[in-house]
């Protein structure tokens, strides 16, 4: 009897793994033909917008820069000057700095010209206390907002930031981006081409700054980074934001803006709460919040995504580094899934609950898990000696050529959409981590996301039964108990 | 995997089988002796089973035992038994003599384990074995007259179609090889199709350059040096000596020229704009643009509008208007450019037909044409006030404070009360940009709204325009103890509106939030925060 159940076990296996091969080359051939569609609609937009215009027209929103700052004081100087030199007329920049153990406030308090002010904070949004905001004596930083708080965590500061933000937009950034001058006119382009929706958040294209030139805070060269693992994030950016994103924005199905570079409405951020600090994913769970907010009240919304190169940052070389940071995405991810339950194979929350949220669920969430049961499962079948090498090597060819086929045509649309990669060296070595990346990085990634797993199960952070308990509602964040109210 | 299934499936068809079994062993398949002689018959040999005879008492004669073949003997017991054999026909070929007679000489005697036996113990013993499953009946060969079906059975298998592969036999094989075979013919598609887009775009943009070189000097040339009646009395021969025919022919030449008649256009002024707009029309590319309105793609439509407005080619007008009302968000949005631009008179009735809303990337559009031109051209407004759309008559109102219209005040004035709260806004953020001091009374209406959004504004506008009644309003508002933001606008504009009236109410008032708010108010680092 049990050995047959065993065998029976295997055979479901194998079957479901079948499936599972065969969705995921249906998905990403779909993925590919709706971000071609979208970038072509897109780059055909782009031609008849003269960005000048929202410089200064008085009908363009203005724009609520929030970046925090946790120890920045090596560039924190230089990154605001950058972000002060945006070509748009209507917008602030607020800095808030994180209690920062270094002296970062000390550096911006001088190099500005700040002064404590007696500003009347009110914590609209809960957040650690505020020690101070500041002001510049200098009119030419008129635009400038510093807070002073207690380390809370990005979310937090990003939630204590949006408190004091007075413009329709909010741009919420990392604060050690480079962004183009031309930023903030394309990003709010979409939110004021739409008619009949809302548009609640815009996402933008995150570039790797690694190994460029920089000059006046615009990427002037291109070169690829020197390391693999460097290479291996330009080419997988490459297929999220070009390829993922752009085919998500097609069906307004988009549930992740970058917590690096995104922008969104300000009434609504604060209509659903803000940030939930607690959690390591909050660029995606307030994405999820928002759409899940608009479908409960029936508003028509969309989810906007820019694929422009307009952001750059520094991504790790490091393998420690990058582990630490893929193992949070995981638990990023497996937190706002497990937050929003109730609209998993929801029909009332319309495509995000019967497409995105299931899509997010099987193959990102339980990806890493797919692909260890699947080695597993093969081991098992060489021990027993069922294992057929023709079946083994038919799907793993299929799914390596797979892999190399969409990376390969992420690549192709970066040259033809925008053509950044000049140098046919640089392109070569980028062809050879797309062959190779399967091999190398990609074991790698599923174990870190494994690691993230186990983190996760052993409630890391330590919100694991508040994040198991879920929102019923979008509004439910605001339940949560304060942290602070001073 | 294949091997698995096939085990599975062999597995459930033996337990099958075997139940069948089971079940008919039950049962024994003999009921008397003579069924137990055929059964032993059938066997043949049973094992630690022997068969002999045993002379019956009264037939014990001298014939009987010197028979060689049978060759008798007395046992222990006293009784007389013949020797033993372990196959039944070679017993029953011994004793078939004395068989034959009527009253046998001899009975049937077994040895089970070397052990005397007689047929009841012979019956139990065979029974036992056969419950045990140690017996089964032997499957005989059947003969030509028996079944059809058993006839069957005894031609070897052939396949039905011949030369059948054993690859279709395997169902999940099949679905593997062809998915990977689709997989594999869309990929190879798909990638070929991306070289051919790609290998185009580079030769499209190496003609492009190598046009532009061939297209600039010529261009130059007669901006600076022909006069634009000389322009106009160039004949095709002209034309053909400036760009060599071959290449005038070529549709990709003819998009760079436009390309590049339009961007000096752009740059330049006066005289040359106009030397640039005759060359547009004697090169025929006027045509060109035209007749890009009637293509299916959009971005093809806007590209030829964007030609018409920026050439100004008045003719191409009527086909221009019939597109301002186009489902598609760019060409609609670019006709009503067009016809703002192209039109004698600033025509706004095409934006006041609009059956679609007017988004803000369409109004900020459609405001800096109309800023440029209400300077040269009469601009009547009030169109838009009566727009069946309310993105348009919200439009018109940001237009009254944009262009600083004042004397429509008046007209807003007595629209303004009947209005939706979204339009009040609107209005009252007019009012408080041109500096309407006698609307004091509608902003007091405003103040005792219960739409938090006309309130917002209605409030922020009373510290600019109001009148003493609004300040008793605003600290009738803020008696109500509203939340901390609207108390923070309430006193910010109460200030601004009557300093007296507000240091007055903040010395009554020392509750945490107000002293908050007052030294805020009072900080000059905060005064545009």
């Amino acid at each position: 009897m049990y050995n047959f159940l065993f065998y029976f076990l295997l055979e479901v296996l194998g079957i479901g793994f079948l499936i599972i091969s065969f969705s995921v080359i249906a998905i990403y051939l779909i993925t590919m033909f709706l971000s071609a569609l979208e970038l072509r609609d897109h780059l055909r937009r782009n031609r008849f917008a003269d960005y000048q215009d929202i410089i200064t027209s008085p009908i363009a929103p203005g724009v609520s820069i929030v970046a925090p700052a946790y120890n920045e004081a090596q560039n924190i100087v230089q990154n605001v000057k950058s972000l002060l030199s945006l070509h748009y007329g209507k917008y602030e920049v607020i800095i808030i700095n994180d209690g920062s153990k270094d002296d970062t406030l000390e550096k911006l308090i001088k190099a500005f010209d700040l002064s404590k002010t007696n500003y009347a904070y009110n914590y609209q949004i809960e957040c650690k206390p505020v020690r101070g905001v500041y002001k510049s004596n200098n009119k030419s930083f008129s635009k400038l907002l510093v807070i002073d708080k207690e380390n809370g965590g990005k979310a937090d500061a990003l939630n204590s930031g949006i408190n004091v933000a007075s413009m329709e937009i909010i741009s919420c950034i990392d604060v050690d981006c480079i962004l183009s001058h031309e930023s903030l006119t394309r990003m709010v382009r979409p939110f004021m081409e739409e008619t009949n929706r809302k548009v609640i958040a815009v996402g933008g294209a995150i570039g790797i700054a690694n190994n460029c030139d920089v000059k006046d805070g615009t990427v002037t060269t291109y070169r690829i980074p020197k390391s693999f693992l460097g290479r291996f994030q330009v080419i997988e950016y490459f297929r999220a934001f070009l390829m993922g994103r752009m085919a998500w924005t097609r069906v307004n199905g988009l549930m992740l803006i970058s917590g690096a570079f995104g922008f969104f409405n300000r009434d609504l951020v604060l209509k659903v709460g803000g940030y939930f600090p607690k959690t390591v994913g909050e660029d995606m769970e307030l994405v999820v919040r928002m759409r899940r907010y608009m479908e409960e009240q029936k508003i028509p919304y969309k989810v906007g995504f820019v694929p422009d190169p307009l952001c750059w940052t520094e991504v790790p070389e490091d393998e420690s580094v990058l582990s630490r940071q893929r193992n949070r995405w995981i638990r990023g991810t497996i937190e706002t899934l497990q937050l929003h339950q109730p609209i998993r194979f929801n029909s009332k929350y319309g495509l995000m609950g019967m497409l995105s949220y299931p899509y997010w669920s099987v193959f990102e969430k339980f990806a890493p898990i797919i692909e260890l049961t699947g080695v597993l499962y093969i081991l098992t079948l060489i021990i027993i000696g069922e294992f057929s090498a023709f079946y083994f090597i038919a799907l793993y060819s299929m799914m390596y050529l797979l892999a190399v086929l969409v990376t390969s045509f992420s690549i192709l649309y970066e040259q033809i959409a925008f053509n950044n990669y000049k140098d046919k060296k640089d392109l070569n070595k980028l062809i050879a981590t797309v062959l190779l990346e399967p091999f190398i990085i990609h074991p790698k990634v599923v174990f870190w996301g494994l690691k993230g797993h186990i983190d996760f199960i052993k409630g890391k952070g330590g919100w694991g039964q508040m994040i198991r308990t879920g929102f019923q509602k979008s509004e439910d964040r605001k339940k949560f108990e304060p942290q602070t109210n001073s | 995997m294949r091997k698995t299934f096939t085990r599975i499936s062999l597995f459930l068809v033996l337990l099958v089988c075997c139940i069948g079994k089971v079940y008919s062993q039950d049962s024994i398949p003999f009921s008397d002796s003579s069924s137990f002689f055929k059964f032993l018959k059938i066997q043949e040999e049973i094992p630690s089973f022997q068969f002999r005879y045993q002379i019956k008492p009264e037939a014990v004669s001298e014939q009987v035992l010197f028979d060689s073949l049978l060759s008798f003997s007395k046992t222990e017991e006293g009784i007389w038994v013949s020797k033993s054999f372990s196959t039944y026909s070679d017993w029953e070929k011994a004793g078939v003599d004395l068989m034959k007679e009527n009253s046998s000489p001899v009975i049937p005697n077994f040895l089970i384990y070397e052990e005397n036996s007689d047929l009841q113990a012979a019956q139990e013993y065979i029974s036992n074995l056969w419950r045990n499953k140690d017996l089964f009946i032997p499957e005989t060969s059947p003969e030509v007259g028996e079944e059809l079906v058993l006839l069957a059975n005894l031609v070897p298998y052939e396949p039905l179609v011949k030369y059948r592969l054993h690859f279709f036999s395997d169902y999940k094989l099949v679905i593997v090889v062809s998915i990977i075979t689709f997989f594999l013919v869309m990929a190879i598609g798909m990638i070929i199709f991306m070289l051919i887009i790609k290998a185009n775009h580079s030769r499209v943009e190496a003609l492009k350059k190598e046009y532009e070189s061939i297209v600039i000097g010529p261009i130059s040339e007669i901006l600076f040096e022909k006069s634009l009646e000389e322009i106009n009395e160039l004949t095709e021969a002209d034309i053909h000596h400036l760009f060599p025919e071959k290449y005038f022919k070529r549709k990709l030449f003819k998009q760079v020229l436009i390309e590049n008649i339009i961007s000096l256009n752009k740059k330049m002024k006066g005289d040359f704009k106009e030397k640039l707009k005759a060359l547009f029309k004697k090169f025929g590319l006027d045509k060109i643009s035209i007749s890009k309105l009637k293509n299916k793609r959009w971005d093809i439509v806007t590209n030829g509008l964007v030609h018409i407005n920026e050439m100004d080619l008045v003719e191409a007008l009527p086909k221009v208007r019939d597109l301002t009302d186009s489902p598609n968000f760019y060409i609609r949005s670019q006709a009503i450019s067009t016809v703002l631009n192209l039109s004698e008179k600033t025509d706004l009735s095409k934006i006041k037909q609009q059956s679609f809303p007017l988004s803000r990337w369409q109004q900020m559009n459609y405001l800096r044409i109309i800023k440029y031109l209400h300077i040269q051209k009469s601009l009547d407004l009030t169109p838009l006030f009566e727009g069946k759309n309310q993105t348009v008559r919200l439009f018109g109102y940001k237009l009254v404070r944009l262009l600083g219209r004042i004397e429509l005040v008046e007209k807003l004035a007595e629209m303004a009360p009947k209005v939706p709260d979204i339009e009040k806004i609107e209005i009252l953020k007019t009012y408080e940009v041109i500096g309407i001091n006698s609307e004091a009374f509608f902003i007091n209406q405003c103040l005792r709204s219960d739409n938090e959004d006309l309130l917002n504004v209605a409030i922020r506008v009373s510290g600019t325009i109001g009148d003493q009644a609004s300040a008793h309003i605003l600290i009738e508002l803020l008696d109500e103890n509203p939340d901390f933001n609207t108390r923070k606008l309430l006193l910010d504009n109460l200030k601004k509106l009557d300093e007296t009236m507000y240091n007055e109410y903040v010395v009554k008032n020392q509750d945490e939030d107000t002293i908050r708010i007052n030294t805020h108010l009072l900080d000059p680092l905060l005064q545009h925060v």
